[in-house]
């Protein structure tokens, strides 16, 4: 998609918030997920989630469980309580990206 | 549609070529690679081989060999590892720097001729240091998980050379010293800290190795 670029400094938002509502979940799930909610709108690359994933997990907001899943082992991704902490300061900093760039863009529709 | 014991072996293969073995990393690329190729069979019928063909496509960037400023060009590994070692690192390099420069620039005007270090409890406290930090660190370097690889290794292993040369260097000074100022004390604090890093790094890297082998029975 074209506006791939846009969604890219949103990536950690995403994950943060979709860990939020699943609990515990593994990279491939992830992808899977952004590409059903989004309609295929968004399609998260291996080269970007996985960075996104090992940063936040480096900065303390992600902690990893690892689990034999048939003949394989699995890595599961799920919020630490900071990392909690940070997904709700992280979603309304977006609400209020979302808020200026709709007065930006579309003053006449604006969300308030 | 689950892919085969064979199949998989095949993929496994793939990172070996790859050098993906470190464990903190491998079951993750080979679980999406798997899930991937599963699940391409399933909705676009298509074979094995052409699934995985794709899939290596995908992969085949983020597995090159690569190097990184931070850890020497003389210690590569594939772009996915480097990517996650550059991400665990940057922290301690700026809190490397800040244990420098913050003494060095607190302790500008100071300076303390030295009659006899021998006789100053600082001295003899800094050898013992000094001492146990060079055996902690030949006990981690040589005798501990060598053969298990994982992303904390590869820093360890990219900041050996830099630690065994601070230690010795360390040990130098606490010995010849006939003055201490703030560049002696920016260098000790900054010695202490990098040990301090690397015992840390050690740390991280043994709770890795139990997680993945726990997970494995």
């Amino acid at each position: 998609m074209g506006n791939q670029k846009l969604y890219k400094g949103s990536l950690q938002t995403i994950i943060l918030k979709l860990l939020a509502t699943n609990d515990k979940m593994y990279g491939y799930e992830i992808t899977q997920k952004v590409k059903e909610l989004t309609k295929g709108e968004l399609k998260i690359t291996e080269g970007a989630l996985y960075p996104a994933l090992h940063k936040l997990e480096a900065d303390g907001l992600l902690d990893v469980e690892v689990a034999k899943v048939g003949n394989r082992l699995r890595k599961y991704y799920k919020l630490t309580e900071s990392g909690t902490k940070e997904t709700a300061n992280k979603l309304e900093e977006m609400q209020e990206f979302l808020k200026t760039m709709q007065h930006l863009v579309n003053p006449k529709f604006s969300l308030e | 549609m689950e892919l085969t014991t064979k199949q998989i072996q095949e993929i496994e293969n793939y990172l070996n070529v790859k050098d993906i073995i470190y464990i903190d990393l491998r079951p993750e690329v080979l679980d999406h690679i798997v899930s991937e190729i599963e699940e391409k069979m399933e909705i676009e019928k298509v074979t094995f081989l052409n699934a995985f063909a794709t899939s290596k496509q995908k992969w085949n960037a983020q597995l090159q060999e690569t190097t990184s400023m931070f850890f020497g060009l003389g210690f590569s590994a594939p772009k996915i590892v480097i990517q996650k070692a550059k991400k665990v690192y940057w922290k301690q390099y700026l809190l490397l720097l800040v244990s420098y420069f913050l003494p060095f620039l607190s302790f500008t005007h100071f300076d303390f001729k030295v009659e006899n270090p021998d006789n100053l409890t600082f001295f003899i406290v800094a050898k013992y240091i000094v001492g146990f930090s060079l055996l902690a660190f030949f006990y981690m370097l040589f005798f501990k998980n060598r053969k298990i690889k994982t992303t904390y290794g590869f820093i360890l292993k990219s900041q050996s050379l830099g630690v065994l040369t601070g230690l010795i260097v360390f040990l130098i000074i606490v010995n010849k010293l006939k003055e201490l100022n703030g560049i002696h004390i920016g260098m000790i604090c900054s010695y202490l800290f990098i040990t301090y890093s690397y015992y840390n790094f050690f740390k991280k890297h043994k709770e890795v190795v139990t997680k993945h082998q726990i997970s494995k029975t």
